[in-house]
């Protein structure tokens, strides 16, 4: 007994130990990255300059001053501003005071984008999407699990049937197309020659909340087209999947086995097939879950949805290193701990874990 | 995961051309293929330098379906047509040695049922040497024997070099007001210049609505168009370029530029295909080395790939992708080297140290073992031909992952700055809002490619892991 609590706290500690270097690379990896090695900062540098002798032109008591004065007051001014921003040390050094910042969730404010009350906070930015993006996509996230998962195990129950061939192909088919790329498709057939579907966007006009009977109508307008391109993409590899894994359960020996001694059809299904292939499938569900919070970049852009992947873009098109931190923290954040629950719960659930046995 | 049994590539590409699947996913690539060998037959050698240069293309029409939109339509579109200076019938005299006269007359076959492109229309070039200012008159003869006169103007060649090249395009206003008084006189409507679409009212029939673009008719027959000149130089020389711009264009169409979207699709099959190719192929390879390795060697070199291949899985890409491409502006090649950066490790490196794992235990390695191979001996020799076929269905089903997120990229406008690419050139359609005004060619083309690439490698893997992966298709 005590070795195995040995065992499964040995295991516990390396995860640990695992995911958060995972975090903090991933961290470090996107403040680098968004700025620019130290370049966006040169950016704010060279604007702070601006700035300060804009300000210095119409102040009426420089006036007197003579130029040396003048250039060594603007100096002054520019280096307390720097000092404010804390821009007056050397990047390498920011850059570890960023990452702390970032994995405290100290988000600070946006450079330069603003949200939709004008507030400049990042977390305010991020809440304020947030709900868009998960309404669209995890929507869409469990729609396609509700329709894949059951299409699966049916599949794998009936492999080689003309439904299974037929959804296999499609399945593979559809794989890798993205979402936009079926969404582009989409607009084009049903906004400009059906007219069924608005082309993008989340309201056709201003509501006064977002919980009236003809706003609500108005989102459902327009999110069919966005929802639809997500699940079209998507079922599919649930779909075949799932498929697979029953396939490969059911040519368990222990599967045969029970077969063979006579177990009736359903408690084996039960049983002996959907109980083990439940982790994976588990895994899976929670990921992809986790995974449609942030929101997908291009297909929000396409459809003009203002949620956190149209957010992500404008960040980066903005050059607001902050919010590309934030955004990229957050999610990041939830993948690790999403993970680390779940290597919890099989760590309890599989023997072979705790003995150290792979 | 069970070890896949010993399996030539050979064998395995037999099979795959037993499968319905398999035979169409080598079709298609063929037919890609073929299409990659088509761009030196259809496009000329500097082809690709001039496809960003504007002046490149002011001969094409400008947002133009396709030429086979016709059988579609009962509707014979107007095609593209351009007048270069020899097919002009030209007579000069000169008048006493004092002045000279010029005339050029162009005849044009318009027997079509559309009129011209609706943005571009037509344009007259006229290019001159006079050394003394001339004076024009363009007259346009209509099949009805009305004629209407285009433009009644000087060029003035004072401190100009030359020759001198007058450009007159069907929406200048010059021309707006000449065809205003033509509408005017044939129909007595008192009607504003500025509303004159001269393209559509110069070809059509006499009617109050011969202005409007949805109502007029279309005149067919044989327009004449007759340039005159004076000029006070014996010697001068004029020529006249006349291009009236078709509504259908080559085999794809043209885009907002109108460059010939053909050109761009036959040169984007090659780079798809290189580029889907060589980034499935060595991240492919890639991932299986340090999967060997780490199988093979075990201990703290496994723990160290598997615990990294954990990490890599984590962080996300995509938007690490979209971040690199916008700060740095990356062209395709650039593309593969920052995704093996990102991902030298994957997935399938999991899955194939776990096969490495059992193939290990086989007795034929222990033998080799036995005899003194060398590490690296026996797994490239006696390990690698093994997981080579997993390997294979790997780097096929890949391919078109790659090749929709350079479309992907290209979309957010961070693709390959100057080759055309598929992506490239559907992300052009869709900031140019080619979507919501209808230009279906655009999108529907290049969309259309990149679907059928990706589905010709979609279905080989389809096969070839039905193949490789036996349990998968006996039930």
């Amino acid at each position: 007994m005590a070795s195995l609590v040995r065992g499964y706290g040995k295991y516990l500690a390396k995860r640990i130990i695992i995911m958060a270097t995972t975090l903090i690379i991933a961290t470090y990896l996107t403040v680098i990255i968004a700025n620019m090695g130290g370049l966006v900062d040169e950016i704010v540098k060279s604007q702070i300059e601006i700035e300060v002798s804009e300000s210095m032109r119409e102040d009426p008591k420089l006036a007197e001053m003579t130029k040396e004065e003048k250039e060594e007051y603007k100096q002054e001014m520019i280096a307390l501003r720097l000092r404010a921003r804390g821009l007056d040390k050397p990047f390498v050094m920011r850059s570890f005071y960023y990452l702390r910042d970032a994995l405290t969730l100290n988000l600070g404010r946006a450079m330069f984008l603003r949200s939709a009350s004008g507030s400049n906070r990042i977390s305010t930015i991020i809440l304020e999407r947030l709900p868009w993006s998960i309404l669209l996509y995890t929507t869409g996230t469990i729609i396609n699990i509700i329709i894949g998962l059951p299409l699966g195990l049916y599949m794998g129950r009936r492999a080689l049937s003309k439904l299974d061939r037929g959804v296999s192909m499609f399945a593979v088919l559809t794989a890798s197309l993205p979402s936009w790329f079926i969404g582009v498709l989409f607009i084009l057939l049903f906004y400009f020659y059906l007219g069924w579907f608005p082309p993008g966007g989340l309201v056709s006009t201003t509501h006064a909340s977002y919980w009236s009977l003809g706003a609500v109508r108005d989102i459902a307008w327009h999110i069919a087209l966005p929802l639809m391109a997500w699940v079209i993409t998507g079922f599919g590899g649930w779909a075949y999947t799932t498929r697979n894994m029953v396939i490969h359960i059911t040519h368990e020996d222990y599967v045969l086995a029970a077969r063979a001694k006579g177990v009736p059809e359903g408690l084996l299904v039960r049983r002996y097939i959907l109980r083990p292939a439940a982790p994976p499938i588990v895994t899976m569900v929670a990921l992809s879950l986790i995974a449609s919070w942030s929101g997908a970049i291009i297909t929000e852009t396409v459809f003009g949805w203002p949620g956190l992947g149209t957010l992500f873009w404008g960040a980066v098109s903005n050059m607001d290193a902050p919010v590309v931190i934030g955004l990229t923290v957050i999610y990041a954040y939830l993948l690790v701990i999403t993970i680390f629950a779940l290597n919890i719960i099989y760590g309890l659930l599989d023997p072979r874990v705790k003995t150290g046995a792979r | 995961m069970s070890a896949p049994a010993p399996v030539g590539l050979k064998t395995i590409f037999k099979e795959m051309m037993g499968t319905i699947s398999g035979k169409l996913g080598v079709a298609i690539i063929i037919f890609l293929i073929i299409l990659s060998m088509a761009v030196p037959v259809y496009t000329s050698p500097g082809t690709i330098k001039k496809w960003n240069n504007p002046k490149a293309w002011v001969d094409y029409p400008k947002c133009a379906a396709p030429g086979w939109t016709d059988l579609f339509t009962k509707k014979t579109y107007c095609r593209n047509m351009v007048f270069n200076p020899q097919d002009f019938y030209k007579y000069s005299e000169s008048i006493g040695g004092i002045y000279r006269v010029i005339y050029l007359i162009g005849v044009i076959e318009y027997n079509y049922d559309s009129f011209p492109n609706i943005m571009d229309g037509f344009k007259i070039s006229l290019i001159t040497n006079s050394s003394e200012n001339l004076l024009v008159n363009i007259t346009l003869m209509r099949p009805d024997d009305l004629s209407a006169t285009l433009w009644s103007d000087s060029i003035y060649v004072t401190g100009q070099t030359l020759p001198i090249v007058t450009e007159l395009s069907a929406m200048d206003h010059d021309i707006k007001k000449g065809t205003c008084t033509f509408i005017r006189r044939v129909t007595g409507e008192n009607i504003d210049w500025k509303g004159v679409i001269p393209h559509i009212a110069l070809f059509a029939k006499v009617d109050p609505n011969m202005n409007d673009p949805c109502k007029a008719e279309v005149l067919k027959g044989k327009y004449k168009l007759l340039i005159w000149a004076i000029t006070y130089d014996p010697d001068a020389d004029l020529d006249a370029k006349f291009i009236v711009y078709g509504s259908v264009y080559g085999l794809a169409g043209t885009d907002a530029r109108g460059r010939d979207i053909t050109i761009g699709i036959l040169w984007g099959a090659p780079i798809a295909l290189a580029f889907g190719l060589m980034a499935s192929v060595i991240l492919g390879f890639l991932h299986a080395i340090f999967g060997v390795m780490a199988g093979w060697f075990g201990g703290k070199i496994d723990e160290v790939i598997q615990r990294a291949t954990e990490m890599l899985m984590i962080i996300p890409t995509m938007p690490i992708l979209i971040l690199i491409s916008f700060l740095f502006r990356v062209n395709v090649w650039t593309l593969i080297a920052i995704l093996v950066a990102l991902n030298p490790l994957g997935g399938s490196t999991l899955t194939i140290r776990s096969m490495v794992l059992q193939i290990k235990e086989e007795q034929h390695i222990l033998a080799a073992l036995a005899y003194g191979s060398s590490n690296y001996r026996i797994m490239f020799k006696h390990i690698f031909p093994r997981i080579l076929p997993y390997m294979v269905v790997g780097i096929v089903m890949s391919v078109p992952g790659y090749i929709f997120l350079e479309a992907s990229l290209s979309i957010l406008g961070l693709g390959e700055p100057t080759l055309p690419t598929w992506g490239k050139i559907l992300s052009d359609a869709f900031n140019h809002r080619a979507l919501y005004l209808g230009w279906w060619w655009w999108i529907l083309i290049p969309a259309i490619l990149i679907i059928i690439t990706a589905f010709a490698f979609g279905l080989l893997g389809y096969s070839l892991d039905k193949i490789v992966n036996p349990r998968l298709r006996e039930i």
